[in-house]
């Protein structure tokens, strides 16, 4: 009897929707540090150090401002704590303004490393 | 000549079949494309999928605490559902006198809409103090009159020599209802269970004039207020509209043979 009921279309559907959900919770229990991190070049490809970075808020209704930081002597830049899915990241250094990169995340403070680098116009 | 009509009626089914199925395909298809429903020409074809959209409407409005209102409402009223409606169906096979009057009250019940009785249904929720509280929005539908035919007509297969045992052997009714009718309705059962569920997920107008704060709102009335408050969303706004209606789309295709035997199980006595 009890194999019939674990192996019932209802059970196993139910049970693996249950299970993909705790599978997922698990992974994102994991990865939710808030965590954003990239790298500013100009457009030789060159690390460019001490650009502010800005990171917005951008869903559906607002845009708003959720942090700022610098980029190291590598260029490199990390975010922490960015409780958000949608983020709008532009790097500025004097005069000189990058192109916004939105960053589509599939959680709220979902850990990323931005993949290409954000360019600097000379 | 039998291929060639049988071709004929299966090239028909399909057709209509696509042609039933053209707006679910294009709810799914608008979800992970966001394309423009007023394009010219259409597409088809996605060309490009995105289930961004899906994190969007996630986020866009509290969609858990919509889901855990319409869940605990759904399965309360199916609950509720299967005990109401199993003892009415049961106590409608019994002979009594005004069982007709009876049958016909419920018969005749039937043809009044539910929007002719919102305002005394208001006004009694109001005075029982449930307004904006999930039971209130689950007391309309804490019974089915279809539902309670639908019992009777699968207890009345039941042969009554059975029943009778049953109560020489000193079984009260609440445990014949229970250990035999029960048992060999499982078809009745199924139907109960799936009709009520759908109903009470996809209920819109009772759940909008009941329900006074947001938490207390269900899935479709969220669905109304992404809709008012972002109106060019197409992609976030259909990825919603899927996500409200999956629930009930996976309970009835698992339930869906139990369904059609619950239907028509009882409609021939044997």
């Amino acid at each position: 009897m009890l194999k019939s009921i674990l192996l019932n279309r209802f059970t196993l559907t139910l049970g693996a929707i249950f299970g993909a959900a705790v599978i997922w919770n698990i992974y994102v229990a994991f990865n939710n540090d808030g965590i954003v991190m990239g790298r500013v070049v100009d457009q030789m490809g060159n690390p460019v150090a001490d650009a502010s970075v800005s990171a917005s808020k951008k869903t559906l209704s607002i845009s708003k401002s959720i942090g700022l930081t610098t980029t190291d002597k590598d260029g490199r830049f990390t975010f922490e704590g960015l409780d958000e899915y949608s983020i709008v990241l532009t790097a500025k250094l004097e005069k000189r303004v990058s192109d916004s990169r939105n960053i589509r995340l599939w959680f709220k403070k979902q850990n990323t490393l931005v993949k290409s680098a954000m360019v600097l116009p000379d | 000549m039998k291929t060639k009509s049988k071709f004929l009626v299966h090239l028909a089914l399909i057709s209509i079949s696509i042609l039933f199925f053209l707006p679910i395909y294009w709810v799914v298809k608008t979800s992970v494309t966001g394309s423009n429903l007023f394009a010219y020409p259409p597409e088809i074809w996605p060309k490009s999928v995105d289930f961004y959209y899906f994190v969007e409407a996630w986020y866009t409005v509290d969609f858990v605490q919509l889901f855990t209102n319409s869940l605990s409402i759904a399965v309360f009223v199916v609950i509720s559902n299967l005990i109401l409606n199993s003892m009415a169906g049961y106590a409608l096979t019994m002979n009594f006198k005004g069982k007709s009057l009876i049958l016909g009250f419920l018969l005749m019940s039937m043809m009044i809409p539910f929007q002719a009785t919102i305002i005394p249904a208001f006004l009694l929720t109001g005075k029982l103090g449930l307004l904006d509280t999930r039971l209130g929005i689950a007391l309309p539908a804490l019974s089915h009159i279809v539902s309670i035919l639908l019992f009777k007509s699968n207890f009345d297969a039941v042969p009554k020599s059975l029943i009778e045992a049953a109560r020489i052997d000193g079984l009260s009714e609440t445990r014949i209802l229970m250990k035999i009718m029960l048992p060999l309705s499982r078809p009745a059962i199924a139907t109960n269970v799936i009709l009520s569920f759908i109903w009470s997920w996809n209920e819109f107008l009772w759940p909008l004039i009941v329900a006074r704060s947001q938490d207390m709102q269900t899935l479709p009335l969220g669905l109304v207020s992404f809709l008012s408050t972002f109106e060019d969303t197409t992609g976030a706004l259909y990825a919603f509209s899927v996500m409200v209606v999956l629930p009930s789309v996976i309970v009835f295709l698992l339930a869906q043979k139990d369904i059609i035997r619950g239907l028509t199980s009882g409609a021939t006595k044997g």
